[in-house]
Parts: C-alpha cells; structure tokens; sequence
C-alpha cells in the first residue's frame, strides 16, 4: 500500500533517489539542500550503497562521474553557489556523456546571496552555465507528490540519454514538511537500459537521434573516457569532420526526443484568454490567484512547465493560437521572460511579475496583476 | 612483443611529447610495474588530468579516464570507493596537482583512499608553453616569471606527510629501474600513494635557463638527486635544491577508505538498523 | 475546512518548531488530511527569532506559504514585531504576557495574554515542555485538530520516560486558555 507521510522536500528526493535505485552520492554542504545529503549518509550505508562528503563541490561532481563511469546510479545535491562550482564538471558529464543527477536547490545570488531566502534565479544557469554548446535537462517540481515523481523521471531521463539532469528545487518547498502520498514500489516505473554489445570498442557510435551503448569501465573493454572532442572511440581528436558530427550527436540526442521529456501541467485552460506562465512556488501561489480571479469572472488560466529545459516551445506556440496575453513570474529579474518573447508571436501581449528580494509572490500580488492584465 | 607491451595501446600513438621528454619513460616504468605484478588490464583504470601528463592514460590499453585540470583525483575517488577491488592509477603533473588541484591532493591523502597517485614534477606548465608552476625553482626564467620566479616552491613530499599521506616516494626519470621498482611498491601499498617522478622539461624550461639540451637537463636532475641517507645530514640550506630519492613514508597502519568505508561503516550502520527495528 | 493558518513565533525556536510538525503529523497521519509545515531558516536557529508556519486543509493545500493568518502565537517580543504582518485582522492571537510587553495595533484580534514561559517553568520545571504546551493551546484554542487524535499521538511520540510530564503539559495548555 502507499503510505501518507509527512517529509520535507528534500527528503523526498532523497527517498525517491533510493527508489529509483541511486546508489552513490558524493556532495558538499550547503544550505539549503544539506538535508539531502545527510538523510542519504545515513540510508546508504545501510543499503551497502556509498555516501561520500568531498571537499567541495567541484570534486563532488568529479567523484560522481567516476561512479557513474564505474556503474554506479549517481545523486548530488546542491545551491547556487555550489553549482556554480560545478559547472566545469557539468560541461564534462555532456561531453563524455555521462548520465548523474544534480539537485539544486536555488537560493538567491550572484555570489552568496541572500542566504538562504527562496529564489527562482538559476534559470538560465542550469541552460548556459557550463561553457560550450551542450545538451541539457532540468526538471522543476513544484507540489510534494511531483518532487517525488520528478526525480524519478530525473534519474531515468538521464540513463536513457546518457546526458546530466538537473532537478530544481525551491527553498520554500525544498525546505516545507508537506504531506505526500508515497507510490508504492510496483507503480514506479525506473528505465532499464538495454545492454548494447560494443563492438571494436566503438563505444560513442550510433546514428543521430539514436542513444550510444552504455559501456562502463571494468566490463572487460579497455575504453578510455575524455573530456575533450573524441571520436566514435572516445580517443581526442581535432578533426572538424568528426567534431561536427559528434556534436550534433550530443545536441540531437535530446532535441529528437523533446516530446517525450517536455511535461508540463494545464489548469483552466479549456477558454483562457489570459496565460500564466509560472513555475515551483511561484507556480502554487498563480494556481490560487488564477481561482481567485476565476471568481471574479476572468478566463484566465496557468501554464506549469515541469521540464523547463527544452524549453515547451511547441506546446506554447499551439497555445498562442487562440491566447494572445501571457503573465509571466518569476522570483528573478526577467529570465525565462526572454524565452517567452523568443517563443511568442508579435500579437501576443507580455507582461511579467519579477522579484528577487527573497520573498515568494502572494496569490493576491498575481490577482492584482492578472486584473490590471485585463485592461 | 615485450611483455609489459600489452599494457600499452598503440593504436593512439604518437605521443603529443617532445622529443627527450621523460613522459616517455614514465609511461613505459608504469607499464612494466603492471607487467611485473601481471595485472588484468581489465581491473586498472588509469584517471589523469589537464596537461602534457592529462594526455598518458590515453596511451595504456586499460580502462583510461582524462578529465578536467586539477580534479583526477576526485574522479578517481568516485571510482574507487565505487570498485574497491580495482586498481586506481592517478597521472599528474606539478602544476596540475599541486596548483588547481592542491586542494584534492591533501584530501585525499587526509582520506588514505587507495589511488596510487604518479606525479611527474618537471618544474614547469609545459603543455601551455612554459609559465612558471609551484614547482619551479627560486630565480628561473618562466614566460610569465621573465625576470626570474620570487615564489618559493613547495616540497611535496613534505606537504604530503603533513596531509596524512601514507606512502610518498620520488624518483627521478634518471633512474629508471628504481623508478619502476618504487612504483610496483606503491601500487602494493594498500591507501593512498605518491610517487613523485622528477622529469625534464628541456623545451619549456631548460631552454630558458641555459638547458635546452635533455641531456644537460638529466644531468643537472642528477646532480641534486641525493639518497634519503645523505639528505638527512645536510644542512637546510644545502638541502633546498637536493631531491632525497627513494621511500620516504610508508605506514601500512591506517585503513583504506574504501574498506573503511565498506567493511566497517556499512557493517555498523547495517547492524545498527537491524538494532532499530526490534525496537 | 478549506485552509487554516497558524504561525508560531519563538526565540531560539525548538519548541514552536517541534509543536509544528506535530500539529501537521496529527493532521495528516492520524485524521487524514493535507497539511505543511515551514520553519523559518536561519543561521540564527539556536537564539535567534523563529517561526514556523503551519497550514492544515481538507483539501491538497496550493500556496505553501501562510498569507491570512488565522491563529498568531508569539512568546518574545522580537518575533511578535517581524512576524504579525501577514495575521488576518479577525485572527486568534496569544502572547506571552511578560516578553511581549508592546503589542501595537491588536486590530479586531480574539487576544490571549498570558505568562506562558513563566506558567511553564514554574508547573513543568522544564521549557522543553514548550513545545507540547504550545500545540494544546492551538488545539483548545482553534480546533484544528481532534483533542483525543493529539493526547493519543503526544503519548506514542514522548520520548521514552517524559509521558506523565507530556500529557501533564497537555493539561497545562487547556488550563491557560
């Protein structure tokens, strides 16, 4: 039976990291996602699974690849700063293709910030954080039962892809204890990769859209690994033609199948004519102003994107057909707000509600908005 | 084909060394210490970093990681406390260990988790075309000390014991079979390792100060190559530009991390649930 | 009930803390209903001003932060100035009598004040018991949840040997109010 529990945010992905079979975490304290780590330094011993505490989150990250190139089902967890600390790493794992979760738990910035008040401000940091042209997932629950699924869908997004998810978090929700009703163990679906035969050690060979042969070290193959342009081998190289192609093998593995990683929710907007566009905390208080406004007779409706990166672009573009204002919020100065101009036609009105200062939107801050939306 | 040869791949050959390089030589001293201990290519993996040094394990037919600058060590932690049972090499140069990735040098000597660590000190960043490294001797030209360095260097071997470290070892490039034997030691040693190896970097170093020639370069390593024996009853002055050779730590007393980690931690904490749930 | 919200400020902050997560536990494990817990963090946990926001609702709760405040406890006086800014005017509100000596505007407030820490140090001997003294007060004082639920949850949750001193704590709560 499921059970009904009481958990903090981030001990639910720490407990929805066991259930997908995560056995290896190496991470670095830092408020506010700590908890993570010392929920799994306990758990994993138990489990005969390895918990390790680095000294900082660069080598976190780097002892998470390690794992994960040795078979491993790998979790780190962190904040801003700290995955600004990552991110050379972050570039690595796209490179070599190595599949790891990173939980980052925002909190304001640049540089510390306001610790450790919510924030909404490593949007376009988990996009273009790392250096390079690259691949990226990242996922963003906003309610209890969603931060479970979520790093479910984490872990088996970046097994199938081979490529590094990000999870985010909000302080606010990371840090709540809410009620959650726990799947039970048979409704879990986890990706069980297929086991692809490797042959003349052709270990990054496929055809575009299709995803490599997963090949661990110690498996009886002498493979070598790098973090620099490689061939279908994985030995360096330089030649253009190749470059190119491996390249577009990286980019396309993800953009092929956008489809099946783009989740997003809807409510109320069977007749909407106004479109919220929010996510995580700022995602639930637009919920409540939406009904709110609904009850004063507004069409209005909320757009929740659960996967934020690649962006919902075509199920937006299908939305604009018929809805021609979009209220965006976000806790940060305008980010996603460019994604929604890159993404809307002309006719489409923007209007956006933007704050950094730590402090969640109120349901009754977006009603207000959404009613001078009207005019 | 020598026995120590299957360790080798040639099929990424050439090298991106120069000519007279010592890599060479530390390559083929690394290669024979697996060959000598007749090691299944399969259970070694050989993890490096960024630099002239970064570029090795491409050329050993095992399980071959190159990372970022400075972090081998930290992807090598994942992979040893994740396969205990494997043979963990890390390849690393003086500015790549003791520079960006001094931080992780210490931690994981403070840790004893078993990586058996090579690193090849030539004084210099060769592979960027010779800027000044922690390193590189008080007064020489670098491209970016062009008016001499003013830095001190650190005594690795020193900073390496103060971290904990349990076995740390130098040789140099001159003296290969010492360079070989004290490298299979150090792969028998059960926690963490070093093995400085003292090589020449004639082109990005020598070249500037008067040694452009490898042999001039080997002969002035020689010359400051001193027993452990003979460096004790120096005075520290005379001391500063001598490299004592040999063993210079060993302690088999402390645990492993890794089997600290697996046979102690997870035993405790297994018990430890079982203890919780009669409750 | 659609969404009630309480918040409970403290100095140092262990005891509203834990009133907190047994207030949302009583909630949810024991009658079944959705309910949030979030207490304010801080580097200033351990003597610092604290609060803690509790949301309880029969149906999955949507905004996760406290908005309207329905019932305000506060023992010191410097969280009863950072913290009453988001209490409805109609609220339910207890003070500590001796340490929230300036309350300012009180509004249409229900307002409760009472000597709390001093009625526990000299009843209890212990403020530990803060936190089960607290969660009665709510309890007799809103409604929130059932009476026998609490007593039967705060007598499977004491800590081993403190079950006469929790349900006396119990008693002292509904004595106050």
């Amino acid at each position: 039976m499921s059970e009904r529990k009481v958990l903090q945010g981030n001990i639910i992905v720490a407990k929805a990291a066991i259930s997908a079979g995560c056995n290896f975490f190496a991470g670095y304290p830092i408020t506010p996602s700590s908890e993570v780590a010392q929920y799994l330094s306990k758990e994993f011993p138990q489990m005969g699974r390895d918990f390790i505490q680095m000294e900082d989150e660069i080598s976190a990250l780097g002892a998470c690849i390690g794992a994960s190139l040795s078979g491993k089902k790998v979790l780190t967890a962190t904040s801003g700063p700290g995955f600004s600390l990552m991110q050379e790493h972050l570039g690595f794992a796209v490179m070599a293709e190595i599949p790891l979760v990173i939980v980052n738990v925002m909190r304001g910035g640049p540089s510390t910030g306001i610790p450790t008040k919510p924030s909404q401000a490593d949007m376009m940091q988990t996009r273009w954080g790392t250096h390079g042209d690259h691949p990226i997932i990242v996922l963003y629950p906003a309610f209890s039962d969603e931060i479970f699924s979520e790093t479910i869908r984490a872990f088996n997004l970046s097994e199938k892809f081979w490529n590094p998810v990000i999870l985010l978090l909000d302080e606010v929700i990371a840090k709540a204890h809410e009620d959650i009703e726990i799947p039970e163990k048979k409704d879990i679906n986890i990706y069980k990769e297929k086991v692809n035969v490797i042959k003349d050690l052709n270990i990054y060979d496929r055809n575009i859209g299709e995803n490599p042969p997963r090949v661990d070290f110690f498996k009886g193959y002498p493979i070598h690994i790098d973090g620099l342009e490689h061939d279908s081998h994985g030995w360096p190289t330089s030649d253009p033609v190749i470059a190119d192609k491996m390249q577009n093998l990286r980019m396309q593995k993800i953009y092929h199948y956008q489809d099946e990683i783009i989740k997003f929710n809807e409510y109320h907007m069977e007749d909407a004519e106004i479109m919220v566009f929010a996510f995580g905390v700022s995602a639930r208080a637009a919920l409540n102003a939406v009904k709110e406004a609904r009850d004063e007779g507004i069409k209005v409706g909320l757009f929740q994107p659960l996967t934020i990166w690649p962006f919902p672009k075509k199920a937006l573009q299908e939305r604009f057909k018929k809805i021609k204002k979009i209220l965006t919020v976000e806790m940060n100065m305008g980010q996603i707000k460019y994604e929604i101009e890159r993404v809307s036609p002309d006719d489409v009105k923007k209007k956006t509600l933007l704050r950094a200062n730590g402090i969640p939107f109120t349901p009754k801050e977006i009603v207000n908005s959404i009613r001078e939306f009207t005019k | 084909m020598n026995k120590y040869e299957k360790y080798i791949r040639y099929q990424t050959f050439p090298t991106p060394w120069c000519p007279g390089c010592g890599d060479g030589i530390v390559l083929k001293s690394i290669a024979m210490a697996f060959s000598d201990l007749d090691i299944d290519p399969n259970d070694i993996i050989v993890v490096a970093g960024i630099g002239c040094s970064g570029r090795m394990p491409t050329f050993f037919n095992t399980n071959t990681l190159h990372t970022t600058h400075g972090r081998a060590l930290t992807f090598a932690t994942g992979v040893k406390l994740s396969r205990p049972d494997k043979l963990v090499v890390v390849i690393s140069g003086d500015g790549d260990a003791l520079a960006i990735g001094g931080n992780h040098l210490i931690h994981a000597a403070r840790r004893n988790i078993g990586i058996k660590m090579i690193l090849i000190n030539n004084g210099v960043y060769g592979m960027t075309g010779g800027q000044v490294s922690p390193l590189t001797p008080q007064k020489f030209v670098t491209e970016t000390t062009p008016y001499g360095n003013i830095e001190p260097k650190f005594h690795p071997a020193e900073l390496l014991i103060a971290a904990r470290a349990t076995f740390v070892a130098r040789e140099t490039v001159n003296r290969t079979i010492q360079l070989k034997e004290v490298i299979k030691k150090s792969f028998q040693h059960k926690g963490f390792s070093v093995v400085e190896a003292i090589s020449n970097c004639h082109i990005n170093l020598g070249r500037k100060n008067n040694m452009k020639n490898p042999v001039k370069m080997a002969k002035w390593i020689a010359e400051r190559t001193v027993t452990k024996a003979q460096f004790e009853k120096m005075t520290p002055a005379e001391r500063d530009h001598k490299y004592p050779v040999g063993i210079l730590q060993e302690n088999t007393d402390r645990y492993e991390y890794s089997e600290l980690y697996h046979k102690h931690i997870v035993t405790a904490a297994k018990e430890s649930a079982k203890k919780n749930k009669k409750k | 009930m659609d969404r009630y919200e309480i918040r409970l400020g403290a100095v140092g902050g262990q005891g509203i803390i834990t009133a907190g997560a047994l207030l949302v536990d009583i909630a949810v494990e024991k009658e079944g209903r959705h309910a949030l817990e979030s207490p304010t963090y801080t580097a200033t946990v351990r003597g610092g001003p604290t609060k803690v926001d509790v949301i309880i609702s029969d149906k999955k709760i949507i905004f996760p932060q406290a908005s309207k405040i329905d019932f305000f406890l506060c023992t010191y006086q410097k969280p009863y100035d950072l913290y009453k800014d988001r209490v409805r005017d109609d609220a339910i509100v207890v003070v500590d009598s001796n340490l929230v000596p300036d309350l300012g505007d009180t509004k249409n407030w229900k307002l409760y004040k009472i000597p709390l820490i001093h009625e526990i140090k000299k009843e209890l001997g212990n403020i530990v018991f803060t936190s089960v003294v607290t969660l009665s007060m709510t309890q007799k004082l809103t409604n929130i949840i059932d009476y026998d639920n609490m007593v039967n949850f705060v007598k499977n949750w004491a800590p081993k040997g403190t079950k006469e001193m929790n349900l006396k704590a119990i008693e002292l709560g509904r004595k106050l109010v």
